[in-house]
């Protein structure tokens, strides 16, 4: 303590001076006027700047919208929460709510078309929940939706085979334009970019790792692309007629349904336009008085990733994550090497069910959370494709600082925020004991149910996504303009704007 | 009359000196301060300056700058100020360093004769300023801790590099200071959230094994006893507390108390707020000084240093064998340490009994004799 306390107490350390927290950095744009002008304020509380000539324009409120958030722990946390309960059921329920009055009144013209897609990760938290296999769950839960007023009911799972396809054939054109050469300036090491929590985290904290993202979009935004473009289309409606809710494992996906590469601006309408969790959905049909097991099997829609005649539901081989290892492995070992081996192969060989001799299969520190699988080339049995699977934000934390340092030696990551990927999703269905090891054994049920399926069918024996992707794209099918446009995203690295008030020491 | 002798300065930092250590042999001392460097000095006599007790110390101005020299300036890294140093503890060749930026640095003299240190690893991941960072007794394992209410722990990989095995994030507020027990393989975390949490490995992952309240303000940092039966933890609120696992009474065995970082703590002593006027911010602990009690009894001395200008030595000893309690009593003041300034850090010399170096706002180290 010094001779005068008072001028020290600025500068203590742990003063945090106002705005620092929130790196979302404030564009101000000066007008330009050069002398000053007053504010008023009106009677309904707008805010109107007068210039000296009198005139007056009304100011626009700065607001923080959710497709600003980036999920940082930073920021008025509460904010987020508070972001995010913006897109929950109860807009569902608003939209078909007002379809309902609409019919009632003759107007039903101007009724959305209401289109909901559930991802297999939900069906499987739901199926241990309520303890019955995800077909059953599948058929339930359209009945229960078409119940309440729902359109359409399709599978995520049906879209996973397009990005998978798509992702596969990204890797090899990828792997060929770079001889197989991995790191700084290459277009390889190519991650996985379909988990929003790892995509917001890379944005705000690692943009030097962006060039490397896969730019294949998701399933929940690519099904966003089928319902608001193709569907639409078949159905002769505008984008905006459609009203398109997705049924996910986490918060996460709200925030990569609000992101501004997934809005139209043309029809002013998202591609998603609410995704709900698991948990949401569960007490959505809780309060409508229709419970799963209460509520009768219906037949399933089209765009559902199940056999002909609704007996089972078909899978992708690998784990929640969606498969994208095990797929992109086996397209790129036939393409590029002439090896051949189904995903089946390398997710048993990944779990260390059924050793392969081609495969090598490495736990880095967890064999859940982050393996190396690596493929051997038959005649020199050495390495001829790395690839690994990093799930978790501590794992995620040596991904990030080998790629930055050039040390990371993989030509594809598959990369999740959750330990455990999607069947721990942060909206996932939660057991009763909430006890450490209880919710550990929930999660691996969880996987369990997800990864046993009665059948595998590869995306390239799917008749019904064939004649999808040729009836959208045309004959030139993915090779077209509009399906690199339609199934392709981008990302946008932040540059954090320092605070002139926080920067002495 | 028990005395701080003050037998050398050093001198050469341009701002507050934040922390000290010590190196294994105890005759290096690193710092860190908020110029931004860290500097590493050495009793320009090794080993024979702790021997200079027998003789006279003048305590002249020229004889206190005179022992130590300053070997080495790590300056070319952070952007920000240094906040915590700490050197490796079982061969001392490595350095690492928390800043303000949000880095911990990693620094190594590539060989014996080499210039100067060389970042061998830089190991971001905080959000924004980190606090503290402190090796594990192996040398594995390293933790650093921050304002973003997380600690992380860290493994190295044997080339110098490190692998990130842990982001535990239960702190509610800043973590001030993370260390690690000198025996087991447990990690304590001290924050602004007025707790200590104890974090141990579990599978493959590191959970909270408890937490320690009591404390009614910033925890700023703790000390375990040499052999790790207690831990003690100074505060905002003026306190010492020293605190041992619950439930203890156990079959007589021979080695007395011992850890195990399942149980919850209870607290076997506190040094009342009157002893210190202001926030006490480091505290250290010292085995019995060589030839003082019988080893029975007697726990050591803690050192602690104080937003009120002091250095305090205490005694802690155990009281009769029918309670776990101990006896903590105030042995020497040493006010106006670092004059007019708060003193930041104090820490025994590991291989040295009585020998302590302290740091404070005015940019000095000093090291000081305990005279009994």
């Amino acid at each position: 303590m010094a001779f005068s306390g008072g001028l020290r107490l600025t500068d203590l350390n742990d003063y945090i001076t106002p705005g620092q927290e929130c790196i979302k950095p404030v564009e101000v744009k000066k007008t330009g006027a050069a002398s000053g002008s007053h504010i008023k304020v009106s009677d309904a509380g707008d805010y109107y700047e007068v210039a000296k000539d009198g005139e007056e324009t009304k100011l626009e409120a700065a607001r923080i919208t959710l497709n600003d958030c980036l999920a940082c722990s930073g920021c008025v946390t509460s904010a987020e929460a508070v972001l995010i309960t913006m897109q929950s059921h109860h807009e569902l329920l608003a939209v078909l709510e007002e379809n309902r009055r609409l019919h009632s009144q003759g107007e039903g013209a101007q009724a959305k078309h209401v289109v909901v897609t559930v991802a297999p990760q939900s069906r499987a938290s739901l199926a241990l929940k309520h303890r019955m296999s995800p077909l059953s769950v599948a058929k339930r839960v359209t009945a229960a939706l078409k119940a309440m007023g729902v359109d359409h009911v399709f599978d995520s799972a049906f879209t996973r085979d397009l990005t998978l396809v798509e992702s596969a054939r990204e890797f090899v054109e990828r792997f060929k334009a770079s001889e197989g050469q991995v790191g700084d300036g290459r277009s390889l090491p190519v991650l996985a970019s379909w988990c929003p929590g790892w995509v917001c985290y890379a944005e705000k904290t690692h943009a030097e790792v962006l060039p490397w993202m896969s730019t294949t979009r998701s399933s929940q935004q690519t099904m966003g692309a089928v319902v608001k473009d193709y569907l639409a289309k078949k159905l002769g409606k505008t984008p905006d007629q459609i009203y398109h809710v997705t049924v996910m494992m986490c918060y996460d996906k709200k925030l990569e349904a609000s992101r501004d590469d997934f809005y139209n601006d043309v029809y002013k309408t998202r591609d998603v336009d609410c995704v709900v969790t698991t948990g949401e959905l569960d007490r959505m049909l809780l309060e409508a008085g229709m419970s799963l097991e209460s509520v009768a099997e219906s037949g399933l829609d089209s765009l559902f990733k199940v056999d002909s005649v609704q007996e089972h539901l078909y899978s992708s081989a690998g784990t929640s994550a969606g498969g994208g290892l095990e797929y992109v492995m086996s397209y790129a070992a036939h393409v590029l090497f002439g090896i051949d081996i189904s995903p089946e192969q390398v997710a048993a060989a990944g779990r260390e069910e059924a050793a392969h001799p081609l495969i090598e299969v490495k736990a880095v520190r967890n064999l859940s959370d982050h393996r190396e699988i690596t493929l051997l080339d038959p005649a020199t049995l050495k390495p001829c494709l790395r690839f690994a699977a990093v799930y978790g934000f501590r794992h995620l934390q040596n991904l990030v600082r080998k790629l930055k340092s050039g040390r990371s030696v993989y030509h594809y990551v598959e990369v999740a925020a959750c330990p455990n990927a999607c069947s721990n999703g942060g909206g996932q269905l939660q057991p009763e004991d909430l006890s450490p090891a209880a919710k550990k054994q929930w999660v691996a049920e969880t996987e369990r149910i997800y990864v046993t399926s009665d059948a595998y069918e590869l995306p390239e024996n799917n008749p019904a996504l064939r004649e999808l992707i040729y009836d959208w794209f045309g004959p030139e099918g993915l090779d077209s303009q509009l399906a690199k446009q339609a199934l392709h995203t981008q990302f946008h690295g932040i540059v954090a704007k320092t605070n002139p008030l926080g920067v002495s020491w | 009359m028990p005395q701080l002798k003050l037998v050398a300065e050093l001198k050469g930092h341009d701002d507050r000196v934040w922390q000290v250590s010590w190196d294994p042999s105890g005759t290096r001392l690193a710092s860190c301060s908020g110029d931004k460097s860290a500097r590493v000095w050495s009793a320009i006599s090794g080993a024979n300056f702790f021997a200079s007790t027998a003789m006279e110390v003048d305590g002249s101005r020229s004889n206190l700058a005179s022992t130590w020299q300053c070997v080495d300036v790590i300056d070319n890294a952070h952007k920000r100020t240094v906040r915590s140093v700490a050197f490796e503890p079982t061969r001392g060749r490595a350095i690492a360093t928390a800043s303000f930026d949000g880095t911990t640095a990693i620094w190594e003299k590539t060989d014996e004769s080499a210039d100067s240190y060389e970042c061998v690893a830089t190991l971001e991941g905080h959000e924004n300023e980190a606090k503290c960072v402190a090796w594990a007794p192996s040398g594995q394992l390293l933790a650093t801790c921050g304002r973003d209410k997380s600690v992380w722990i860290w493994e190295s990989t044997g080339e110098g590099d490190f692998d990130c095995i842990s982001v535990l994030m239960e702190h509610t507020q800043d973590v001030k200071m993370v260390l690690w027990h000198p025996k087991q393989e447990l990690l304590a975390s001290f924050s602004y959230d007025d707790t200590i949490r104890i974090w141990k490995e579990d599978d493959d992952d590191w959970v909270s094994a408890s937490t320690i309240s009591g404390h009614t303000s910033t925890v700023w940092a703790g000390a375990f006893s040499p052999e790790g039966e207690y831990l003690a933890s100074v505060s905002d609120d003026r306190t010492v507390r020293v605190w041992m696992q619950n439930a203890v009474q156990e079959n007589g065995s021979e080695e007395g108390f011992y850890y195990r970082p399942d149980t919850s703590y209870k607290c076997v002593a506190v040094v009342p707020d009157s002893v210190h006027s202001r926030a006490i911010y480091s505290v250290s602990w010292c085995a019995s000084v060589a030839g003082e009690q019988s080893a029975n009894t007697d726990l050591g001395f803690l050192a602690t240093g104080s937003g009120d200008n002091s250095v305090r030595i205490l005694s802690v000893s155990r009281k009769e064998a029918t309670t776990a309690d101990l006896d903590v009593a105030l042995v020497c003041t040493q006010e106006n340490a670092h004059g007019l300034s708060d003193i930041n850090c104090v820490q025994w010399n590991p291989k040295y009994p009585g020998w302590l170096a302290t740091s404070g706002d005015d940019g000095v180290i000093r090291i000081w004799h305990l005279e009994l």
